[in-house]
């Protein structure tokens, strides 16, 4: 018997870019049990090179998301 | 996600959850530790901290305040303004504003003031920006009677470095990557309070504690691949960086106690070479006089 896997809803997350990125912000529509780990995963960014500040807390990056605004910001910076 | 306190979660290490005060005090005690371990400031020392406004050296002088008592330091920060537009006039005003609501007497030296600015150097500015920064922050602190100059380089900054000294056959530039190089001739003392401290850590430090600082990253930077590439081998090879950061200092202590072996003579770090040991052990008939 095959096992039915439950479909779980849509939410939409804001992500504002902070330093270094390519594009300042981006819209993405991901079922709600994913973490933010994963959705950075699958936007091609590492993880361990952000922060997720939503308000003005920044967020175990394997928190479930929430529907919103997140700040994301890049560790890694430049210079010599 | 909650911190075993019971307070809102900002952060996962290993298995456990933190908070923004559980995990200020954490950070303190990791730079903390790190300062005894590698005798990074000496106590009585007065301190000249380096700062730019970005989040590492806001970390590092916030720590280096806050750990004022415990390791017998006095702080002062240094700001050097270095002519690049909009983003220089910012980090001036960040780093004044983080001064005086921590407490710390702040000097500030304009590089126009001998004459040019980073934003008339056409070719290698980061090069030339790195040399003026490092003249004046010797030259003040040993005019100013500091005994020892604190930066925020942070452990990706480190690491990233070693790779780039052994790609460019440059190896031996790694041993001003130390922790406390100390001084001489004219030099004073350099030292690293973040030696071991990662780059995500200080940003959370500065968040957690809301402190002030520039998140904007300076127009002149340039791309910092080889900062990424830390960050590829860390997640293949978790605990990659810190293997290189103390192998760096192991290195630099087994050639600094370098002698004569006491039987041939041979440099060695120990009394008898391992040669002549194994000799002692293995050997049978000596034909050539040790």
């Amino acid at each position: 018997m095959k096992s039915q896997k439950k479909s779980s809803q849509k939410i939409k997350i804001l992500f504002k870019f902070l330093g270094g990125f390519p594009e300042k912000e981006k819209v993405v529509e991901v079922e709600e049990d994913k973490t933010y780990s994963e959705v950075l995963e699958s936007l091609g960014i590492n993880p361990e090179t952000v922060v997720i500040v939503k308000g003005d807390s920044p967020l175990p990056v394997d928190s479930r998301v929430e529907e919103g605004e997140v700040k994301v910001l890049r560790v890694i910076s430049g210079g010599n | 996600m909650r911190c075993e306190c019971g307070k809102n979660a900002i952060e996962k290490i290993g298995n456990r959850y933190y908070c923004k005060e559980c995990y200020s005090k954490r950070y303190l005690s990791l730079v903390e530790r790190s300062i005894r371990r590698y005798g990074i400031l000496k106590r009585g020392e007065r301190v000249l901290a380096a700062v730019s406004g970005g989040k590492d050296s806001v970390a590092m002088i916030a720590a280096l305040k806050e750990l004022e008592d415990k390791l017998g330091i006095k702080v002062e920060a240094l700001h050097i303004n270095l002519g690049i537009g909009e983003y220089s006039k910012k980090s001036e005003e960040v780093c004044r504003e983080l001064c005086d609501n921590l407490g710390i007497p702040l000097h500030v030296v304009t590089l126009s003031e001998y004459g040019f600015t980073i934003s008339d150097v056409r070719k290698k500015a980061c090069s030339v920006c790195g040399n003026a920064k490092r003249y004046i922050m010797n030259r003040f602190a040993r005019e100013q009677g500091f005994d020892v100059v604190a930066t925020g380089h942070c452990a990706e900054d480190i690491v990233a470095n070693v790779l780039k000294n052994l790609y460019s056959g440059n190896f031996e530039w790694s041993e001003k990557l130390l922790p406390r190089i100390e001084g001489y001739f004219k030099f004073v003392s350099k030292a690293k309070p973040l030696y071991e401290i990662g780059e995500k850590e200080n940003l959370l430090f500065v968040l957690s504690r809301r402190l002030t600082f520039l998140p904007d990253e300076c127009p002149k930077a340039p791309d910092p691949k080889w900062k990424e590439l830390v960050y590829v081998i860390e997640k293949r090879i978790p605990g990659f960086k810190k293997g290189v950061l103390r192998s760096l200092v192991k290195r630099e202590k087994v050639e600094g106690e370098l002698k004569s072996c006491k039987i041939c003579g041979e440099p060695t770090s120990t009394e008898v070479c391992q040669f002549c040991r194994n000799v002692k052990k293995f050997g049978k008939v000596r034909k050539i006089p040790l």
